[in-house]
């Protein structure tokens, strides 16, 4: 069993790495990108129960995966997802809080200079955030002198702009759908996501705490962006979404997982629309 | 006090059966005739059409008892119009009697989506808690106030699924044979229901195969189920070329696919992934947590922060949470709620154009389903503080609606809803008999870019003989009936005569020297000028 899961992770790896460096002609990044996924699925097999053991074809599958194929606008932000897993395994040795604080100031970090709002190397890109635009001012403007039917003090309150968190909800969780996760992940893995989320309410809590303190930042900083890209945005993720597919691939229909993936490559070999 | 946030008690479930029973009436019912502002293109179609049903059994385009209604562009399912009938029987024409139908049927929708959900887990606090879930969804509410097909058939579609589960435990002739007529009945309802309806009868007889195969009746229900909707199979083979919306808003008409499936360059196996991809992408559209819960609904025009989802967004974590925990309250039932809420998207997702809520308002039975799971649970795990908290956000969410709904939507949208032209008939009714003639000029909306539907609106609520318009004629000109011209109005070319009442949009003007008085003028709720009225000035 040892041998197998050594020589598909290795094949995973090659994979990978080829992959990367047809699609973006970077050393370094297909370099990282490799060496995150392999080293991601080594710390994650060793995480699950000990009866369980991720199918070789299931492992070199994960090198097709378009988030472990991305080229980052500067190549130092490779780097970060690596980060994200280290805090991850230290984490789970030590789950110490302050870990997770310093993990969830990283990924803040990260994300911001990931998704440009913070362009190297110290560049805030306002426009790029989504306070203060016009279009939603002025429909608070609008709508307070609007609104006769409230006291003016309550239309202040109603009508403020505390409406921008409500923004940040719906541009995150806009730029959160099927569509970009299977971009991103493949239409495949989305059901092992969905049922490793599921299972990882009955897990210990360290991966718990993780992922939903990974999931927060995230979703803040995605919020936050006028325009989020799905890369951009979810690179620093791909350890957690990969932890979560190794996860839900205990519990899955294979025959239903199995189309799936014919489904997935179909639409993989063929021009996007 | 604790007695209240309990849910254990019965002087709970009666608090909260009141609170669904006054929600319920209050949304559905107050106002029903002035939110929406004015009946849709599609409401008037089907209110005209029930109308002259009623009085000719004929519709407006003078087909006998039809069950495809011409409506526009479009064909709508019979169902509603003849729902209508009956209130237009009532109540006149009015407003109230064309959307009556869908507001009663929405409420009992939500009744019976309690008594499903009671069917499926015997818990009464979570039957309880879905039809809350429902009472208060922005997208039901609203398809509850427009004389939506999908609505109607949204009643239908519930209560066969309701029926299905309870005639499992009764074996009762009556309760099988009801729940297929029931299932036909949502075919009849409404277009979407075509595909999903026998795709549902098809899971639940596959998924309680082991209950259903010693029983007979259940195909006797198959087979009166087929028999039920073969005149609508015939009708639709008849007219192949006009009633199906399948023909003319499947996805394939999509522009940006078409285009790529008319390209010759592209291979079979190429266009079959194209196809697939657009599904996907219309299917993760519906899918979006962000329309769902957020935007889905927009009642505000676009680009408004402030716009309202299909469901009100502290029911978002309520949502994710209650997937997670369904197995545990629906045990057995667990797959089929689950198939319904992955599959209720998909029929909308094989259409054109951008997210509908009509093709896609069967997903508010599993959503409420699946949020009340959410809710029951967490109120069930958390202390007294955090219920408060709920109950404070969601009250306010459900105000800020509430006044989204009923002040800025009617004020936002009235344009869109065709506003003016009731108000026209209004005005014409008692005056009808000084004019010889009434020229109205169909256009509307910024720069005129629209045109309306005077000949509708118009002689459904002037009560006009139905018979004048089935003699009515049309030419590229314009639609002529009774003492009604509906065309353009160029004031250049117009032979300005006596008794003659020309209204016009507010943008078409006529000339200063024209002679022309304006008697009246047509605001919209938010008080801008939408049409002018004008008479022959007569100098003495």
């Amino acid at each position: 069993m040892k041998f197998k899961f050594i020589l598909s992770t290795t094949l995973c790896f090659l994979l990978a790495f080829i992959l990367n460096l047809f699609s973006h002609h970077s050393l370094s990044v297909a370099l990282t990108n490799s060496f995150l996924l392999v080293l991601s699925i080594y710390f994650f097999q060793s995480f699950l129960n000990k009866s369980y053991y991720l199918s070789y074809l299931i492992i070199i599958s994960f090198s097709l995966i378009p988030l472990f194929n991305y080229l980052p606008y500067i190549n130092l932000i490779s780097l970060l997802p690596l980060i994200s897993l280290s805090f991850f395994i230290l984490y789970k040795r030590w789950p110490k809080k302050w870990i997770l604080i310093f993990f969830a100031i990283s990924l803040f970090v990260g994300n911001i200079y990931s998704g440009e709002i913070i362009k190297y190397p110290l560049n805030l890109q306002d426009t790029q955030l989504i306070f203060n635009s016009p279009e939603i001012n002025y429909h608070i403007k609008r709508h307070t002198e609007d609104a006769l039917f409230l006291p003016f003090k309550m239309r202040q309150l109603l009508y403020s702009k505390l409406v921008y968190i409500y923004a940040a909800f719906t541009n995150f969780f806009d730029f959160l759908n099927l569509k970009n996760i299977s971009d991103v992940l493949l239409i495949a893995n989305i059901y092992p996501l969905f049922m490793g989320f599921s299972l990882l309410f009955k897990q210990e809590k360290v991966f718990r705490n993780f992922c939903l303190m990974a999931f927060f930042v995230t979703l803040f900083t995605a919020g936050i962006d006028r325009s989020p890209d799905k890369f951009q945005s979810l690179y620093l993720l791909s350890p957690i979404f990969l932890f979560l597919i190794i996860l839900g691939l205990q519990k899955i229909n294979k025959t239903f997982y199995l189309s799936l993936w014919v489904l997935t490559l179909f639409l993989l070999v063929n021009p996007k629309i | 006090m604790k007695k209240l946030f309990s849910m254990d008690f019965k002087l709970d479930f009666r608090i909260l059966i009141m609170l669904i029973v006054s929600l319920t009436i209050l949304t559905r019912f107050l106002y029903l005739n002035l939110v929406p502002p004015h009946l849709s293109n599609d409401e008037i179609s089907i209110a005209y059409d029930a109308y002259s049903v009623s009085k000719t059994l004929r519709d407006g385009h003078n087909r006998f008892l039809p069950l495809s209604f011409q409506s526009h562009n479009t064909y709508k399912a019979p169902l509603t119009a003849y729902l209508t009938i009956p209130t237009i029987s009532i109540f006149g024409n009015t407003d109230f009697a064309a959307r009556a139908p869908s507001a009663l049927l929405g409420s009992l929708t939500i009744l019976i989506l309690g008594l499903l959900v009671f069917e499926l887990t015997k818990n009464k606090s979570l039957s309880l808690l879905s039809s809350f879930a429902l009472s208060i969804s922005p997208i039901h509410i609203l398809a509850s106030r427009m004389a939506y097909e999908a609505n109607i058939a949204l009643f239908f579609f519930t209560s066969g699924i309701y029926l299905f589960f309870l005639s499992l435990k009764k074996n009762n002739v009556v309760i099988i044979l009801l729940t297929f007529i029931s299932f036909a009945l949502s075919l009849y309802g409404y277009h979407a229901e075509w595909v999903f309806t026998p795709f549902i009868i098809g899971v639940l007889l596959i998924l309680n195969r082991k209950q259903i195969t010693n029983r007979k009746l259940y195909f006797l229900g198959i087979i009166l189920f087929l028999i039920l909707i073969t005149p609508l199979i015939l009708d639709s083979i008849n007219n192949l070329q006009n009633t199906t919306r399948a023909g003319t808003e499947n996805i394939l008409k999509e522009p940006y696919l078409a285009k790529k499936l008319e390209d010759p360059s592209f291979l079979f196996w190429q266009k079959l992934a194209f196809i697939l991809q657009a599904i996907w992408e219309k299917y993760s559209l519906y899918f979006n947590l962000s329309y769902l819960f957020f935007t889905g609904y927009n009642l505000l025009p676009q680009g408004d922060p402030f716009q309202i989802g299909v469901f009100l967004f502290p029911f978002l974590p309520f949502f994710i949470f209650g997937i997670i925990k369904t197995r545990l309250l629906f045990k057995e039932q667990t797959k089929f709620i689950y198939t319904l809420l992955i599959t209720t998207p998909i029929t909308a997702s094989l259409t054109t154009g951008p997210q509908s809520t009509s093709r896609n308002l069967i997903t508010v039975i599993p959503i409420s389903i699946i949020c009340s799971i959410g809710i029951l649970i967490f109120w069930r795990s958390v202390n007294i503080i955090w219920k408060i908290i709920f109950i404070i956000v969601l009250t306010v969410s459900f105000i800020f609606f509430l006044a989204v709904f009923y002040y800025h939507f009617p004020k936002d949208h009235a344009e869109g809803f065709q506003y003016g032209y009731k108000q026209m008939a209004l005005f014409i009714k008692p005056k009808y008999k000084e004019f010889k003639q009434i020229i109205i000029d169909p256009r509307f909306g910024p720069g005129n870019i629209y045109s309306g539907l005077p000949s509708v609106y118009i002689p459904y609520n002037t009560n006009l003989d139905p018979q004048r318009i089935l003699e009515s004629k049309s030419n590229r000109e314009g639609t002529f009936f009774d003492k009604y011209q509906i065309r353009e109005i160029s004031w250049e070319r117009e032979n300005i005569a006596e008794a003659i009442l020309y209204i016009v949009p507010a943008s078409n003007i006529p000339p200063a020297q024209s002679q022309l008085k304006k008697i009246h003028t047509i605001t919209l709720p938010n008080l801008t000028p939408a049409f002018y009225l004008y008479i022959m000035e007569i100098n003495e």
